[in-house]
């Protein structure tokens, strides 16, 4: 029975979210800037941290440290370093 | 026959993957929004970067049906550095040390250490000993600062039901789709060995991951190492879809399959004279398959003034009917028994973050609700089916620094409350 519930409650969800999507006027991920991305992405998973918690080398360390265990773009984590290194300098 | 169309629905697409990142031209193939941002000054060096994260606790049971003669009440702590190190644009380098002291049982570990290649824009290769990519539990929030709770869930902890790591190679990456985005691992790993009872006692036809040695649980653990017990290579993967443009909300399938039988009988046993002769049992051809999903929702909630955050993960594991020894008889008697593990867990968390609030501690304030459900084989030594409840208070002194209060509750094979109080801390 238990089963049959997943079976069943997975495909719709996931057809659920597809049309949802569908109907969204959301912005592309090419047109979102550094600090919408990083907004979006790192509290996924745990809280955001202040672009002045470390230093330039160390976000571009980071940044592809979260682009290989997070599974974030190629786009998303180049747009995320630099608006942390400029808001760094600031 | 299964196992062949199992292996090749991981295989196929793994190797896609592989070609097309290798021969794509760039603007080809896939609208892939990385296009556009102007390429990087490569950089030659990167200085190694020290990070990691740190917890110490106190657990205060009560009423523990499995802990009458002992303490109840323990200080537990866990350091957990990690290195980074960016040795060039294309090539990365991470590894844990793990040291941790939990219910009085310390041990130092290698959590992890694997090395990466970026390939292409949407192509990383990674190799060594990797978290496992079963599921977005130990990739991403495993370490007691993300962790919403003081403890992990049912299943989910070493020497536990699933793998907290693979040893072996990987392909993986994310692009984005129109407005979705799809993220992907396929992974080729030594695998799970199944368990004869040889290396832990009580645990015949458990999946084991890492070959350890009990007799080294209790001071030093440096994951001996990562012995096969087959020819035969493990094969899995994750597929990830974030459908909404803002990334809220994820949905990931996964699953992994592996011969995890000894390719010879396994350890001989001694039958005592007079007791009936039992054939010994060959594992050779028994096999395993795990699988499951898992999902993430973050939400911002305006008239809670808060973010909402909900996660959960399903597994499965199916492992093939066997034939197993018990020789646990204090009279000496061997006797044989059978069955197939089909063990399930799986958790449900749903975390309210009060951010918006304007007073200064109630914004920094997070409540959690956790549902946590474990049911290992019938007829097995370690049969169990226990429910977990679990509510918890977090103060967030800062972004990387966290105090809990939990309150934890078991019911079923093995019933018990908890007290949880600790701080984790991200570096």
């Amino acid at each position: 029975m238990k089963k049959k519930i997943i079976q069943f409650c997975f495909p719709a969800l996931l057809i659920t979210t597809i049309i949802l999507n569908s109907c969204s006027s959301s912005e592309k991920l090419s047109d979102k800037s550094g600090v919408q991305l990083w907004g979006e992405n790192c509290s996924r998973c745990h809280s955001v941290p202040s672009p002045s918690a470390y230093s330039d080398y160390r976000w571009e360390t980071i940044g592809t440290h979260m682009r290989i265990r997070a599974n974030l773009t190629h786009y998303e984590e180049t747009k995320i370093i630099e608006f942390l290194k400029t808001a760094n300098e600031e | 026959m299964k196992s062949v169309t199992f292996k090749i629905s991981f295989l196929f697409p793994a190797v896609l993957f592989l070609f097309a990142g290798i021969f794509r031209s760039p603007g080809k193939a896939m609208a892939i929004a990385a296009d556009s941002i102007p390429q990087q000054k490569e950089k030659s060096f990167h200085k190694p970067l020290l990070t990691g994260n740190f917890f110490t606790q106190f657990r205060k049971g009560f009423n523990d049906r499995n802990d009458k003669n002992r303490a109840s009440a323990y200080f537990d702590y866990g350091f957990s550095p990690i290195l980074l190190w960016k040795i060039s644009k294309r090539f990365f380098i991470e590894s844990e040390l793990e040291a941790k002291s939990l219910r009085g049982k310390a041990h130092i570990k290698v959590g992890y250490a694997d090395v990466n290649f970026i390939a292409a824009k949407f192509l990383t290769l990674q190799a060594g000993n990797f978290l496992s990519p079963l599921g977005t539990y130990q990739e991403r929030l495993h370490p007691m600062w993300i962790n919403k709770l003081p403890e992990v869930p049912m299943g989910f902890g070493h020497d536990d039901l699933l793998p907290v790591t693979e040893t072996g190679a990987n392909i993986r990456g994310g692009f984005s789709v129109l407005k979705s985005k799809l993220n992907y691992c396929f992974f080729v790993s030594n695998g799970p060995i199944l368990s004869d009872g040889h290396h832990l006692k009580r645990t015949e036809g458990m999946l084991l991951y890492s070959d350890e040695d009990t007799s080294m649980l209790g001071f030093l653990n440096l994951k001996k190492n990562y012995k096969d017990n087959n020819s035969n290579k493990a094969t899995g993967g994750r597929i990830g879809i974030l459908p909404f443009p803002n990334s809220s909300f994820e949905i990931g399938v996964w699953g992994e399959t592996a011969v995890v039988g000894d390719r010879f009988k396994a350890h001989v046993h001694t039958f005592p004279a007079g007791t009936p002769h039992i054939d010994e049992p060959d594992y050779s051809n028994v096999q395993s398959r795990i699988y499951g999903f898992d999902f993430s929702c973050l939400k911002k909630v305006s008239f809670l003034k808060g973010m909402i955050d909900i996660k959960g993960q399903w597994n499965e594991i199916k492992t093939g009917y066997s034939k197993y020894l018990n020789t646990y008889d204090t009279s000496g008697v061997v006797w044989s028994y059978a069955f197939a593990n089909h063990s399930i867990d799986y958790y449900a968390q749903c975390a309210y973050h009060l951010s918006f609030f304007e007073n200064n501690i109630l914004n920094k304030s997070e409540f959690c609700f956790r549902y946590s459900y474990i049911k290992t084989p019938k007829g097995s030594l370690w049969e169990k089916e226990i429910k977990q409840y679990t509510i918890g208070y977090n103060y967030w002194i800062n972004w990387h620094s966290v105090l809990k209060l939990a309150f934890q509750m078991e019911n079923g094979t093995q019933a018990r409350q908890v007290v949880l109080l600790q701080w984790a801390m991200g570096f």
